[in-house]
């Protein structure tokens, strides 16, 4: 069975279809990274797995681990192993952020049928996972996101991944707005969670991101339908293209 | 009147020849419960109240006080009204009971009158000049009755030049009650007074209360006023900025569910140059609860370099709550900076979401959202304990507020910080 088995998925925001077709299946352990130009639907895909009630699922299925994913709350999908690190990671003044984690964390466990984190299980977890994506833990004292960099943000989210050690990681561009170092320091957090049992949906505008995460497949977006799928050369194809090549190009490729 | 026998010979009997108490009832007989039309009451109903026939603080025991707990306070108990000395601590020095005759709310109203005539036990706090309270004053005020009675309670607050003190008011209705608490604190120069009032009622209770301020030169006063529960929760509070330099800071939560009205009214005078005052009052309602916020700032001839900040923000968790919202200003002075803002709004849909996004049930979310909503009020409260107490009163009216800690949901809170 595959981790992640999109079919045909059509999705509409506002009435207008977004989302015109989507097949795609992800197996445990590999990085699937999904690039295209503005506009494609890239980020909205993301949204949609990730339970975005904005977004309305007109057709198609989505199975995680064989079950129906579309048929869970945002909640219950996050419980069941989806992760969707925020490209614009929401600021939430008066809710500690150390508080929130543990009520995620805790949540997740329960889920997998764990007992709960105590402050110090929990605290003992952030230490050895906050130096991964070289976070500063003091953030955590903060309220949710407020006040943090946009590379505090985007650090902040990985770290997250680290502690609710989903099955099924969507990345919906983390590289926008960091530089190289912080790109850097993101890439290396995402690539020690890197494992057999995990899969990975990389969502980014830009090749460069994945140097430093390298993925097994590169799936091409445009207007909300995959126009071509490959391996990791593709991405180095589409940085000396340009996206017009695709988009001029026929429906599918490969 | 003719209906209210027995409430109107208890007032004649309970003023009893004092003056001041005599004219608080003649102005109260005389203008008779305000109307609709009536500015300061334009959004409350007080028909409930017509004929009612009250008793005056009846004989009650304080079997089961359920005050807060707060580390180290002197605690001060009132049942019915009444002074309850075997429950309460032995009285500080300088604290003591007894009549009052004046009273600094200079613009009274019929509740306040109710107290002004009614209450014989008015409770004096004076604060000698030079003294820092060492820990919180906690003043328990319980009420609890089948029968309809007005619950008339009353403190004096006068903190001498350079003298700081902590005052904590819970009070605790029960049953077919009225209560009008009138608390007057008067701040000398450069004294420093942090005074807070959490109100909890039964669906049936109405708290009317007032709380006055006077601030002398270099004077601080927090003044807050958390109204939780209760059908009718209202608050008044009068502020002076008497002297240059003085701040005052007013701050309000109500949170309230069925059929509740939660009301604030709100007067900051700006008499003094150079004095500086802030008003934050949010209000959270569910159901069909509603709230009114009436946040008046009245800079006078010659309070040149006053700065005043007004702020109120409404949440609301159903269609059926509804929000009022008007600011007032008047000012006669120049160089003044005076702000005010108001919102109404729904819980953050992206918040929610993106707490959702990490596994946490919509019920948890929401209460999160709430609290993040109402910290900025409860962050403030002195002594630091008062704060997890009205956190865990505010975590009990929520849908997920069960499985919140109220000691770790404040960022400030963390026990375990690193």
């Amino acid at each position: 069975m595959s981790l992640l088995e999109i079919r045909n998925l059509h999705a509409t925001v506002e009435g207008v279809e977004i989302l015109k077709g989507i097949d795609l299946t992800i197996e445990a352990g590999s990085v699937h990274s999904i690039m295209g130009p503005n506009g494609s639907g890239k980020s909205t895909l993301a949204k949609v797995l990730a339970g975005d009630e904005v977004y309305e699922v007109t057709e198609g299925a989505v199975l995680l681990d064989g079950e129906d994913l579309l048929e869970m709350e945002a909640d219950e999908r996050a419980r069941s192993g989806i992760f969707m690190a925020f490209q614009y990671p929401v600021e939430i003044p008066g809710v500690s952020t150390k508080y929130f984690l543990r009520a995620a964390v805790n949540a997740v466990r329960s889920h997998r049928g764990l007992d709960p984190l105590d402050a110090v299980g929990f605290l003992k977890m952030v230490k050895e996972r906050a130096p991964m994506v070289d976070l500063d833990p003091t953030l955590l004292d903060r309220s949710v996101n407020e006040g943090f960099s946009g590379g505090e943000k985007k650090r902040a989210e990985v770290f997250q991944m680290a502690m609710l050690e989903p099955s099924m990681c969507v990345l919906d561009e983390t590289d926008s707005g960091l530089d190289i170092d912080a790109l850097k320091v993101v890439a290396d957090g995402v690539n020690a969670l890197r494992s057999p049992d995990r899969g990975f949906v990389v969502i980014t505008h830009y090749q460069r991101l994945l140097e430093y995460i390298v993925p097994d497949h590169v799936h091409v977006l445009v207007d909300g339908r995959i126009a071509r799928s490959g391996g990791k050369e593709l991405a180095f194809e589409l940085e000396e293209k340009g996206y017009s090549w695709i988009e001029q190009g026929s429906a599918c490729g490969c | 009147m003719t209906t209210m026998t027995r409430f109107a010979d208890a007032l004649m009997a309970a003023v009893n020849g004092d003056e001041g108490r005599e004219a608080a009832l003649a102005r109260f007989n005389d203008r008779g419960w305000p109307t609709r039309r009536d500015e300061a009451f334009r959004y409350l109903d007080l028909r409930p109240l017509h004929g009612v026939d009250w008793a005056l603080s009846g004989a009650q025991r304080a079997d089961e006080c359920v005050g807060l707990e707060l580390p180290g306070a002197i605690t001060l108990v009132f049942v019915g009204g009444r002074f309850d000395e075997a429950a309460s601590d032995p009285m500080p020095e300088g604290v003591s009971i007894g009549n009052c005759h004046d009273s600094i709310a200079a613009d009274v109203d019929p509740f306040t009158d109710l107290c002004l005539a009614a209450c014989d036990q008015t409770l004096h706090i004076k604060i000698e000049a030079e003294v820092s309270l060492s820990g919180p004053l906690h003043i328990v005020h319980e009420t609890r009755s089948d029968e309809p009675m007005l619950s008339a309670q009353r403190c004096v607050i006068s903190a001498q030049a350079n003298s700081s003190c902590v005052v904590v008011e819970s009070i605790r209705l029960e049953g077919n009650v009225l209560c009008t608490p009138v608390t007057e604190i008067s701040a000398a120069p450069e004294a420093r007074v942090e005074f807070a009032r959490i109100i909890d009622g039964t669906e049936d209770a109405w708290c009317c209360g007032t709380i006055a301020v006077r601030a002398e030169a270099d004077a601080v006063v927090h003044a807050s006023a958390i109204p939780f529960g209760g059908c009718v929760n209202r608050t008044r509070l009068e502020s002076t900025l008497a002297g240059e330099h003085a701040h005052v800071d007013l701050r309000g939560l109500g949170v309230a569910g069925g059929n509740r009205h939660v009301e604030t009214v709100l007067s900051v005078r700006h008499a003094a140059p150079d004095c500086t005052s802030n008003m934050l009052f949010k209000h959270v309602l569910g159901d069909t609860a509603r709230a009114s916020f009436t946040g008046r700032i009245n800079v006078d001839e010659g309070a040149h370099g006053t700065d005043a900040v007004q702020t109120s923000r409404n949440m609301l968790l159903s269609d059926g709550a509804k929000a009022w919202s008007r600011p007032q200003l008047e000012i006669y002075a120049d160089d003044v900076k005076c702000t005010h803002g108001s919102t109404t709004g729904r819980p953050d849909a992206e918040a929610d979401f993106y707490l959702r996004a990490r596994g946490i049930d919509p019920g948890t979310t929401a209460s999160l959202l709430v609290w993040a909503f109402a910290a900025e009020v409860l962050d403030e409260l002195e002594p630091s304990a008062l704060r997890v107490q009205a956190a865990s009163r505010l975590l009990d009216q929520l849908p997920g507020g069960d499985k919140l800690d109220p000691t770790v949901v404040a960022p400030d809170a963390e026990p375990d910080a690193t």
